[in-house]
């Protein structure tokens, strides 16, 4: 019998300070290597061993730290007893510039505000984007080495990469159409074909090497609600996994999932969908969990496929007891279907602390466990 | 005819000021060496407006933190709630949680009035159907009495500012023409008597600055309101669409693109201008931003103004 409320991690873990500091060749202090040292204990890493990677000063040092805190990560899901995981993104300077760094026609322009004193960098398409070298595959493959357990692999997707960026190349390209709006709309249109092609020979090379999980994020989707934008989105996820035969599944959050539900059941690839319901569903009464209710749109436009709808809300430090998550699993089951539920965060736990996402995954392993009791 | 440039909105932080802002988030450094920064960076923002020529300057708004937030955190009765995208932009604001009758006093915004001396001032303030559209009202059983309380506001902030010398108020409404939180025939009637009453009494020029969308659809309307100039954004409006109405107001024109760091072609947007003028004869033409610039780093801004005033110095050659 299939395992019911299969249990994941969504993305990214917090770097460490040993990891951010040693990688970029700060000094580390007591309180980093402290740090390494309790969860080396909690995770049964070789901490001696971890130590001397931070401290020595070997020429391939840069590598092994992001190859330790890979283990480190990789220690912390399977403590929780997640049954699919990955390295926490530890490898990724972040989702966006990750890739934008590493292929051809880009330029990073600096920092953006994204509100209050955060920012975030964006480029600017410069020339034709193009394939330059791997990305991911080294990341997958050293990952692969460290862990028995199946992988799901985290992949930011063509449409944010595109909405993200500033479009220099392809509209001075198409200075010839009159209309600003439209020249601006069919540069983005091939800037977007450019970086699906792009992404597919990366694509390529991971399904080569032993991927059989991708989980495409697309963060962006919906930001820009137009039909003629979600036709895009489809088109390009569309293109993205033709001929590919391994499992795809879209993580969205923080998204207008009324519009979304509209488009889902265009992408021919994909049949599961990792979503944010967690931190919609802040006030629960008498055992209903409304906030979760909106599952239902995605039945309604013709779904069938299956949900992690998000169980824990990523962006606070409160953590939800593990009855609070089995409560949830129970009452998203009887709305959409036991067999269609999977069990994971609401996004990537980059924000919160090592402790704080530890113990809010061990509650959603506990919950999860609880609830397949309960059914 | 009269030709003007200006930036319709925000300006963005210069990347050295950024990295203080980062620093004071991590406690590494005091709140008066950031106010510190803040004022050496806003003189610097404030001098390249004025190395450029631009007709009007604004004193950046680099401190504060989105265009809501002064009528966030001034006013006693809202309370600032969690972040919400800006539009269809990656950045996001706090969400005004309105829960009492809007009432307070000017100022709400800060003004930097010792480094602006002997300019010619602009302000850039929200519009009441943008802030009533992006809040969530707790209070108001109707949205309208909400609409005039906070246009009553406005009207009390834009007589402090006119009365420190500020000449020219734009009132930025992009939720006015964004897709989705398009207002319907009946609520524009209201919309205009609220932008009435906010002007009423004043002499100072207001400007109703639509951005991230098409205000084609409306624009017959926006030109019966109360205001001296229209802003449009020519990324989001058809010009095809746009030059065809008889501007008896000014015209903010949108021209430069603040969502793109790609330097536009002068010639290209002159020429823009001109076609309007062989429709159209409005008062006068702002050349200006589309919107606010900082979605792009401060070093692309600057060239930005630079472009709007290279077309702003042209035009006026070919007029002359």
């Amino acid at each position: 019998m299939t395992k019911l409320f299969k249990t994941y991690e969504t993305g990214s873990l917090a770097k460490p300070s040993w990891r951010t500091k040693g990688f970029t060749s700060r000094k580390l202090n007591k309180y980093d290597l402290l740090h390494a040292e309790k969860w080396a204990k909690k995770l049964d890493i070789n901490y001696p061993k971890a130590e001397k990677i931070l401290l020595g000063n070997s020429p391939n040092k840069k590598q092994a730290i992001i190859e330790l805190s890979s283990l480190y990560a990789l220690k912390i899901f399977e403590k929780a007893g997640l049954d699919y995981y990955y390295n926490g993104e530890q490898w990724r300077v972040e989702m966006y510039e990750h890739i934008i760094r590493n292929l051809d026609g880009f330029k990073l322009r600096g920092w953006i505000k994204s509100f209050d004193y955060r920012y975030f960098k964006k480029a600017s398409a410069i020339k034709k984007i193009a394939y330059k070298k791997p990305f991911y595959l080294e990341e997958y493959e050293l990952t692969k080495k460290q862990t028995n357990k199946p992988l799901k692999l985290p992949f930011t997707g063509p449409y944010t990469l595109t909405d993200w960026t500033y479009n220099e190349h392809y509209e001075k390209k198409h200075i010839e159409i009159k209309s600003l709006p439209r020249r601006r709309y069919e540069a983005r249109k091939e800037l977007l074909n450019d970086i699906v092609e792009a992404l597919r020979l990366e694509l390529e090379k991971l399904v080569q090497a032993g991927v059989n999980w991708l989980q495409i994020d697309e963060p962006a989707v919906t930001t820009k609600e137009t039909a003629e934008e979600m036709e895009l989105f489809t088109e390009a996820f569309n293109r993205l996994t033709e001929g590919f035969s391994i499992t795809f599944s879209l993580h969205n959050c923080f998204s207008n999932y009324d519009i979304l539900a509209e488009y889902v059941t265009s992408l021919k690839k994909c049949n599961h969908l990792s979503l944010e319901f967690a931190q919609r569903d802040l006030i629960s009464e008498n055992g209903k969990h409304s906030g979760y209710d909106q599952l239902l749109v995605f039945l309604d436009n013709g779904y069938k496929g299956t949900f992690a709808p998000g169980f824990i809300d990523v962006h606070t430090d409160y953590i939800e007891s593990s009855k609070l998550v089995m409560d949830r699993i129970l009452y998203v089951s009887d709305l959409v279907g036991k067999d269609k539920i999977w069990v994971s965060p609401d996004c990537g736990l980059r924000t919160r602390t090592w402790d704080v996402a530890f113990q809010k995954l061990c509650n959603l392993t506990e919950g999860a466990e609880n609830a397949r009791k309960k059914v | 005819m009269i030709v003007e440039s200006s930036v319709s909105g925000f300006l963005p932080r210069p990347q050295w000021l950024i990295n203080e802002t980062r620093k004071f988030d991590r406690h590494r450094i005091t709140k008066e060496t950031l106010d510190a920064a803040f004022i050496k960076s806003t003189k610097e923002v404030i001098k390249a407006q004025e190395d450029n020529d631009l007709s009007f300057v604004n004193d950046g708004y680099l401190k504060q933190q989105d265009l809501l937030r002064p009528f966030t955190n001034k006013i006693r009765t809202v309370q600032v709630g969690q972040l919400y995208r800006w539009f269809d932009n990656n950045t996001f604001y706090r969400k005004p949680f309105i829960q009492g009758k809007l009432v307070g006093f000017p100022p709400f915004t800060e003004t930097f009035l010792d480094l602006l001396e002997g300019k010619r001032l602009k302000a850039i303030l929200p519009a009441p159907y943008t802030y009533c559209k992006l809040s969530s009202n707790e209070f108001y059983e109707d949205e309208e009495k909400l609409l005039f309380d906070f246009a009553e506001i406005l009207r009390d902030e834009i007589e402090f500012l006119e009365k420190q010398g500020y000449e020219y108020i734009q009132l930025s409404d992009p939720a006015l023409v964004f897709h989705k939180t398009l207002p319907d025939k009946d609520d524009l009637r209201t919309i205009g008597k609220a932008i009435e009453l906010l002007a009423e009494g004043t002499n100072a020029r207001i400007c109703l600055q639509t951005f991230f969308g098409d205000v084609s659809p409306i624009l017959s309307e926006l030109l019966e309101w109360k205001v001296d100039d229209i802003g449009i954004d020519f990324y989001e409006s058809d010009f095809e669409n746009i030059k065809e109405y008889s501007f008896t107001k000014g015209v903010s024109l949108g021209l430069v693109n603040a969502r793109n760091t790609l330097k536009e072609n002068p010639t290209e947007l002159i020429d823009i201008c001109q076609e309007l003028l062989s429709y159209s004869n409005p008062e006068r033409l702002v050349i200006s931003t589309n919107c606010d610039l900082d979605f792009l780093t401060w070093d692309t801004a600057k060239s930005k103004i630079t472009t709007v005033t290279t077309i702003e110095k042209k035009l006026k050659g070919e007029l002359s």
